[in-house]
């Protein structure tokens, strides 16, 4: 699978299990799986496949 | 609470018979712009999160591009550290956000359609406050406060486009801030990288170029234009 645009062979993980492998803060991310926003209260049981292509955009202080 | 500001013309100390028509703001805007483009950026109505170094400076450039109709939405009042970057000035200390820079949009344009609400925006609001807008504006401050904003708003608003910033401290090379295109609803100005630290606070010049980009993309989406 395809994590903004690096390969991941993390298929059968769940999304919540991804962001606190990669050390994603899960408050202040946005995340789009092929091209569709995740709800939050999904990324715990979210099961990512082979052909997912995630998006996950993680927000900076300020402004 | 919720106010809204009409057109007031106490904001604006001028005779009478000094003041422009709307029929002359209009005829000046239709002479730069074009009466098509002029008549789309009147119609539309956009909805700004956060009055802060991006917000208020958003809604000054949307103002005097001439578009039609602003929510701005901000529970806070300014203070002096707000005023290296935001647009106020002591005048304004101790005001509503809302207010201090509703009567500065109104000084250029009284006859912005403008609707003030000085409120927290969660989750439970959100879609109430900004019904009706035709784009949403992201300038919250807090990293946690984008996050809920942007999801909150693709999964509760749908068809209303969202351009938000994210990494704009410090004074790394203005070249860096770009707008990003997510997907068809979201997009994202900002480096993209820059966390406030240790001598890379905010300051005027990045967050202007990041507040000029947001208010560039609102501007083309507004006008037909999607593409970055």
């Amino acid at each position: 699978m395809q994590v903004n645009g690096c390969e991941e062979g993390v298929a059968g993980m769940t999304l919540a299990a991804y962001l606190a492998y990669r050390k994603y803060q899960p408050d202040r991310v946005v995340v789009e799986c092929n091209q569709k926003i995740v709800a939050r209260e999904l990324y715990a049981t979210w099961l990512l496949k082979d052909t997912d292509v995630l998006e996950i955009v993680t927000f900076m202080g300020g402004g | 609470m919720y106010l809204k500001l009409l057109r007031l013309w106490e904001v604006v100390e001028m005779e009478e018979k000094d003041r422009p028509t709307e029929a002359a703001l209009d005829q000046v805007l239709c002479e730069r712009h074009g009466a098509r483009v002029h008549r789309r950026l009147k119609g539309a109505r956009v909805g700004i999160a956060g009055l802060g170094g991006l917000g208020s400076n958003i809604a000054m450039a949307l103002t005097r591009a001439g578009v039609g109709a602003l929510k701005l939405v901000d529970f806070d009042k300014v203070e002096l550290s707000n005023l290296n970057r935001q647009h106020y000035s002591l005048e304004h200390l101790g005001l509503y956000k809302t207010e201090a820079l509703g009567r500065q949009l109104l000084a250029v344009n009284p006859y912005l359609d403008l609707a003030l609400a000085p409120v927290r925006i969660s989750r439970s609001n959100l879609a109430q406050l900004f019904e009706g807008c035709d784009i949403l504006c992201e300038a919250f401050d807090v990293p946690e406060n984008k996050a809920m904003l942007v999801n909150g708003a693709l999964e509760l608003l749908p068809q209303v486009p969202v351009v938000a910033g994210s990494g704009i401290a410090g004074y790394g090379p203005a070249n860096e801030i770009i707008t990003r295109r997510m997907n068809a609803r979201l997009y994202i100005c900002g480096d993209n990288h820059s966390e406030i630290k240790p001598e890379q606070g905010l300051m005027a010049p990045r967050v202007l170029v990041c507040a000029a980009h947001q208010a560039n993309m609102i501007v083309r989406l507004l006008l037909g234009e999607n593409t970055i």
